[in-house]
């Protein structure tokens, strides 16, 4: 087992967050190159006009889902060490409504904000503005929220656990998923751009 | 449009290989599940006649807050896990390898790690050292983080207040923080501020 390197001890504090500098300038490179910068192209997916973030997080998705599985296979990572985050279902659900709306309204998420504001889009100043804003009155409220927050917990769950269904054949069905949806959406996009032509 | 068709010709290619892993992912099915690899661990020792003994996590807390002293509780997690946080008074890996030289062999010792797999293997090298009393603390640490330090008793109305305020006075006493939901209606309940991401 070589991975995950930093939990196992490989490296400390201070070379993990140079790890994570470079990951940080790769990932916000490729979200730049993939045009996800762009505040219209991302709100475009909401009214099924362009599906390119979902097609990206889903490749995004599928490609770490098959790297975790097959490098836990051949014995590169050792898969139990991954921090696999809590779920509170419900505070959950409505954290992703609250973000959803947030990403309609201002058409970037938090990365795709940073990515913005680096490529001197005005509209990415506004929308980090708007999260900081929101962190901080989040912040100053929690202990409002606390048992809302912590309600419907539910641990460190998978989905293969929940479902109680072997890992791969998981695996399988999201690639599935993700492939049929990249052609869906592929028809879509097809759909709305020969209705934009008749339209002119 | 030649550009066009490379182009999906490149995402057909991605496609496939992705579809190709995940059929064989399928057909592996689950290449290392907890309960296996505990039965695996666990067949060999019962073959040999070995019992493994367990300690739940309340019944350690129990032990802590008493102070009892007649045993030595070890974490058999790696080091950064253990600065980051371990459970009260308990030692490290570098006690444990040279537990020979410190401890007697007829002391309890009580091991834990992550969840009981992964301190299956300490403690046979424990019992082939000649302890004789070796106890797993079951479930480990995320027996541990649920049951003592975070328990969810918003969920669970089949318990009563006395033994609603037992796990929220332990929870407390080790640091916690015990979700008591609207079944809690203590007066002392303790007012919560942000604890970060």
């Amino acid at each position: 087992m070589i991975a995950p390197a930093y939990k196992l001890e490989f490296f400390g504090d201070g070379f993990s967050l140079i790890i994570a500098l470079l990951i940080g300038i790769a990932f916000g490179f490729f979200i730049e190159r993939g045009g996800l910068g762009n505040s219209r192209k991302l709100a475009a997916q909401f009214y099924l006009k362009d599906l390119t973030v979902f097609k990206v997080m889903f490749t995004a998705i599928i490609t770490a889902m098959l790297g975790i599985f097959w490098l836990g296979w051949l014995g590169i990572l050792d898969v139990t060490l991954i921090y696999i985050n809590p779920t509170y279902l419900v505070p959950q659900i409505v954290g992703g409504f609250i973000f959803g709306a947030g990403f309609v309204i201002g058409g970037l998420c938090p990365g795709t904000s940073c990515v913005a504001l680096a490529t001197g889009k005005i509209d990415g100043i506004f929308v980090l503005g708007g999260i900081f804003f929101g962190i901080f009155i989040f912040g100053e409220t929690y202990h409002y929220f606390y048992n809302f927050l912590y309600s419907s917990a539910a641990g460190s769950i998978t989905l293969p656990q929940v479902l109680g269904i072997p890992w791969g054949i998981m695996v399988f069905t999201v690639v599935m998923i993700a492939l049929l949806g990249f052609i869906g959406a592929e028809r879509i996009e097809e759909r709305n751009a020969i209705k934009k032509q008749g339209e002119k | 449009m030649n550009k066009y068709f490379r182009h999906k010709r490149v995402e057909k290619i991605f496609g496939f290989i992705a579809l190709f892993l995940a059929l064989f992912a399928a057909l592996l099915g689950d290449p290392y599940p907890e309960s296996n690899l505990q039965e695996d661990m666990v067949r060999p020792l019962e073959i040999k006649g070995m019992q493994v003994d367990y300690i739940t996590a309340v019944d350690l807390a129990k032990w802590l807050m008493e102070k009892e002293k007649n045993f030595i509780l070890i974490d058999s997690r790696i080091d950064s896990e253990f600065d980051n946080y371990h459970i009260p008074s308990a030692k490290n890996r570098i006690f444990f390898e040279s537990i020979s030289e410190n401890v007697q062999p007829d002391r309890t010792i009580v091991l834990y790690s992550d969840n009981n797999e992964s301190s299956l293997e300490k403690w046979l090298e424990l019992k082939q050292g000649g302890y004789i009393k070796v106890l797993l603390l079951d479930g480990g640490m995320r027996s541990w983080a649920n049951e003592i330090l975070f328990p969810d008793l918003s969920h669970n109305p089949g318990l009563n207040e006395e033994e609603i305020e037992k796990i929220r006075k332990t929870s407390l006493y080790f640091g916690g923080n015990p979700q008591l939901g609207e079944f809690y209606k203590g007066k002392t309940r303790k007012k919560y501020f942000r604890e970060g991401c």
